[in-house]
């Protein structure tokens, strides 16, 4: 019974931290980039948001995975 | 709403000697937008130059300037042109600019005087703090010297290696992290001790500022100090006598400022025109409810000297925009100017983005508790801070639609329930995941199949129907062709399978001509801008977990009684303040982040320029 509850949780908590994990490397390259293009030309604060956000819809996927899984245990 | 104003070009070929009318008469409309002529443009003709007043004009621009930044004037320039004589008001400022410069000046010698005292009563106070007086320095057999020296480090011992023959006294001063030290030893010694006193970091005080003082420093101390007082009182009355200056004169010098700058844009637009022998070009844009009008003026004061051309507008031209907007949807243009303007060819998205901007937000926080204190909130900083009334507008609309969000879901501060009443909702965001997972990607679909829709209008306008098709429309045939094979595998539709597949196929084959492979790189971007959405479910579940978690911890705490009361009390203001700060920034960022990255990716090019008609002005004197 605990390694039925124990695989799913596993899995779920992989996938939403290793994705947080990878969106949080993403973003700390590019938010850097942006800080540093913003010093010269303080205008591209939108387009720099829009660049930081990118790689954060990796988090979404791990959550919907995470979901996922703990759907397809619980059926 | 969705376009910006119309503009019309027009070219006023105007003959020399009426420039200037021209220019008063524009500069005081604040309609027309100026082309910046090219040299290498078609017509090849030279730019102009500025009129031979201009350096002159610049200069005493600079001085006025100068001198309402010395009296700390601040206005609004607008209201003041026009009324007075410039000549009369030049020569009155230079008899003010005279007076005042005469006060500065005795201000910074002041200053100068009040250092040089301060620094002088402070040796004074450290001779007396180490029971000296000015003579000791210039004793002929005993010399005394003073310093500064870190406390950990001993000097008697150093110097005892040297000599017997000294006398050390310390002081620890206050609020320091060093000790004030004095020396008195042999002359003769000299050579030695000033080698051990260098070698243990001792700072020497230079007592050149008082060499002139003799006996006990507290004479000269008090002395100092009734001299610094006066010296205070003086800088005091003068710089109230500038108040006054400013008060007196303020007026008149901002009018005389405005003057001057209305003076100095009129005299450098010719740089902006294309010139010939005899006539000037100035190409420009106005929008075009108020040509007629404005056109019909300028002929009448140049006595119909002037011709003017409507030209017809290309794409290539740079068409400045002017927003239409009503005062709902105008705070929302604080988005476009952060991103960038749209083109004036383009859909502006503004009033779009005043409803679904509110909708995303207030569907990520929904609740009727956090919509009520963020609406106070931000109604209360709208009133406090001018600077940023567009966002906190904004977050207002996004508040009301948090409020509304609420009470579909049925949450007052993260509870279902309020005094034991169980809410009413629609729909249970804590209990309800997978319809609140599919809701959201609905609201993606939605949402990007309209940007999609503003798209194909965007390319239809631009390049005709059979790109929009290809480029926009094929996006939304691949979506009907995958929804129709999916609904025929899951045995949802009765047709089969392969209608959809082919379907999905014709629109893939229709993205390949319209946007070639890097199109069909792109399909699997859709999919992943529709799961993006998946985060207004996420972002909700967040909000509600944390609610949860602090309201359960104060019940445990209030059964408890006493003492943990208060402390369930606090637990509920940070723990619900916490959430309400995680709720807005989250919440603002994700909604905007998906109308700039999943929306305005789909038809939004932008690299628009802003309207700046001739005369207007933005920066405000200080």
């Amino acid at each position: 019974m605990a390694t039925e509850v124990l695989g799913p949780a596993i899995g779920a908590a992989l996938a939403v931290g290793l994705t947080g994990l990878g969106a949080a490397i993403a973003e700390k390259g590019i938010a850097t980039a942006v800080v540093g293009a913003m010093a010269e030309k303080e205008e591209l604060f939108g387009k720099g948001l829009v660049l930081t956000v990118i790689p954060e819809t990796i988090v979404i996927f791990g959550l919907v995975v995470a979901i996922m899984i703990i759907g397809l245990a619980g059926a | 709403m969705l376009r910006p104003e119309p503009m019309t070009k027009l070219l006023f070929v105007c003959p020399e000697t009426k420039l200037d009318g021209v220019l008063r008469l524009l500069h005081e409309k604040k309609v027309l937008h100026i082309s910046h002529h090219q040299t290498n443009s078609h017509d090849n003709l030279p730019e102009g130059k500025a009129s031979a007043g201009a350096a002159s004009l610049a200069s005493a621009l600079v001085k006025v300037n100068a001198l309402c930044a010395q009296l700390h004037l601040h206005s609004s320039t607008e209201e003041l042109r026009g009324k007075h004589d410039m000549q009369k008001l030049q020569h009155h400022a230079d008899t003010v600019s005279e007076s005042v410069k005469r006060l500065k000046e005795r201000v910074e010698e002041i200053k100068l005087l009040i250092a040089r005292k301060e620094e002088q009563r402070e040796l004074l106070r450290y001779l007396e703090i180490m029971g000296l007086s000015a003579d000791d320095f210039n004793g002929s057999r005993i010399k005394a010297t003073l310093g500064m020296i870190s406390p950990n480090i001993s000097v008697t011992s150093a110097l005892n290696k040297v000599t017997s023959r000294y006398h050390c006294k310390k002081h620890l001063l206050e609020h320091k992290d060093q000790e004030l030290i004095a020396v008195l030893y042999d002359r003769e010694e000299e050579a030695k001790v000033e080698a051990v006193l260098a070698s243990v970091g001792m700072k020497q005080l230079m007592f050149s500022s008082i060499a002139g003082f003799q006996g006990s420093p507290l004479p000269h101390r008090r002395e100092l100090d009734r001299e610094l007082h006066d010296h205070l009182k003086e800088e005091k009355q003068i710089n109230e006598q500038l108040q006054a200056i400013g008060k007196e004169h303020g007026k008149n010098l901002l009018a005389l400022l405005s003057i001057l700058q209305l003076e100095m844009e009129i005299a450098e637009a010719p740089r902006l025109f294309g010139v010939t022998e005899s006539c000037i070009l100035i190409r420009g844009f106005l929008p075009t409810h108020q040509t007629k009008q404005v056109v019909e003026e300028i002929k009448h004061i140049t006595q119909q000297a002037i011709c003017v051309y409507k030209e017809e507008i290309h794409h290539q031209d740079n068409i400045p925009v002017k927003f239409q907007h009503s005062a709902f949807t105008k705070p929302f243009q604080f988005f476009l100017d952060l991103y960038t303007l749209p083109s004036y060819h383009e859909i502006d998205p503004t009033s779009l983005m005043a409803i679904t901007f509110p909708f995303l937000f207030g569907f990520m926080l929904g609740d009727i508790g956090y919509g009520i204190v963020t609406l106070l909130l931000f109604w209360i900083l709208k009133k406090k801070f001018s600077a940023g009334k567009d966002l906190f507008q904004i977050l207002i609309y996004a508040s009301v639609a948090t409020i509304i969000a609420g009470l579909l879901f049925g949450e007052f501060f993260g509870s279902e329930y309020i005094f034991g009443y169980h809410l009413f909702h629609i729909l249970s965001r804590e209990h309800e995941i997978y319809t609140l997972l599919y809701l959201s990607l609905g609201i993606g679909v939605i949402h990007v199949n309209l940007a999609l829709a503003l798209g194909f209008v965007n390319e239809l306008h631009h390049h005709g129907l059979y790109k929009a098709i290809c480029e926009k429309l094929s996006w939304v045939i691949m979506e009907i062709g995958a929804a129709l094979a999916v609904g025929s595998m899951y045995h949802y539709l009765t047709i089969p399978v392969y209608v959809g597949i082919g379907v999905a196929v014709l629109g893939v084959v229709l993205l390949l001509l319209g946007a070639g492979v890097i199109g069909i790189i792109e399909i699997p971007g859709l999919m992943g801008n529709v799961l993006s959405y998946a985060r207004l479910m996420a972002l909700g579940l967040a909000s509600v977990g944390l609610a949860t978690v602090v309201n359960d911890f104060a019940r445990d705490f209030f059964q408890k009684g006493g003492f943990f009361i208060a402390a369930a009390i606090l637990l509920l203001i940070l723990g619900h303040g916490i959430n309400i700060l995680l709720g807005v920034m989250g919440p603002f960022l994700h909604s905007l982040r998906l109308h700039y990255v999943e929306f305005f990716t789909k038809f939004f090019k932008g690299g628009g320029t802003r309207y700046k008609p001739f005369g207007q002005r933005e920066i405000q004197t200080e």
